[in-house]
């Protein structure tokens, strides 16, 4: 049942439409929920953003449970962001028994390099774009392959490889620190 | 693949989790008594958590652009802002 929803949604037009869905299901119930909390509509939106993407991750990884529909998980996994986020109290978020059970993932919130991001999405995009391809929304070769436009997959393998060699001089030659890397 | 391409995949299976117990081993070694295979080791690390950082700040504007076009719906936007004009 979660492989075909996570079939579903690598595609980024049937995602938008997974998305329309979930908000129209499930964005009510969470306004309520911040709204109680003394929260503002722009506090629920930013919440939901976030569920989202978090939501999208964890059923790329097999990790929602299948006892729990897609609607009563996104609003378990936004409770957890606005615990996170908003550094409230686990207690009066009052999470269910299934809520409760749920993890963010543990790198989510950690602070990253912008700057350095901005310049590597200067200097390829393009390369970004198929390393989130690879490693985020964990496309088949074959898929990559036809939606870069190689002419087969050991040219997606080897094109893929190259932007890492590239991106990686980059990222070498701008860390400031590099006690950090020894 | 060239020399310095295949030290990348190596790395690339070693952080993704696809060497195998023995081929695990070999690196760990390796990285103990060559700085320069460490270096690159974690070079690839916090490049990974950049494309990691790229993916979600595109997906969330992918989110962002679905909950504009939700918002541009009357009904849907009034439904949502009652809740919050409620005492």
């Amino acid at each position: 049942m979660m492989q075909e929803k996570t079939i579903e949604i690598v595609a980024a037009k049937t995602r938008a439409e997974f998305f329309a869905g979930m908000y129209e299901e499930a964005f009510p119930n969470v306004a309520r929920f911040v709204a109680s909390h003394g929260g503002t509509v722009d506090d629920a939106k930013d919440i939901f953003q976030d569920a989202l993407v978090i939501y999208y991750e964890l059923s790329l990884e097999n990790k929602l449970s299948i006892q729990v529909s897609d609607r009563a998980y996104l609003i378990g996994i936004a409770k957890h962001v606005w615990i996170r986020k908003y550094k409230k109290d686990k207690v009066a978020a009052s999470l269910s028994s299934i809520e409760s059970t749920i993890e963010l993932p543990s790198d989510y919130f950690e602070p990253y390099d912008q700057s350095l991001l901005t310049l590597l999405e200067q200097t390829g995009k393009r390369c970004l774009d198929l390393m989130r391809a690879f490693y985020y929304d964990k496309l088949s070769l074959n898929q990559i392959s036809k939606s870069f436009g190689f002419s087969g997959v050991r040219s997606a393998t080897v094109q893929k490889f190259k932007c890492i060699e590239k991106m990686r001089a980059i990222v070498k030659e701008n860390s400031i620190n590099y006690e950090d890397l020894a | 693949m060239k020399t310095s391409l295949n030290e990348i995949k190596q790395i690339d299976d070693h952080i993704t989790g696809q060497l195998s117990d023995g081929e695990k081993l070999v690196i760990d070694a390796r990285m103990i008594i060559d700085p320069v295979l460490r270096f690159n080791i974690n070079l690839q690390q916090k490049l990974y958590a950049l494309i990691k950082a790229y993916s979600r700040r595109t997906m969330r504007s992918e989110v962002a652009n679905v909950q504009d076009k939700l918002f541009q719906d009357t009904k849907f936007r009034n439904e949502i802002l009652t809740i919050f004009s409620k005492p």
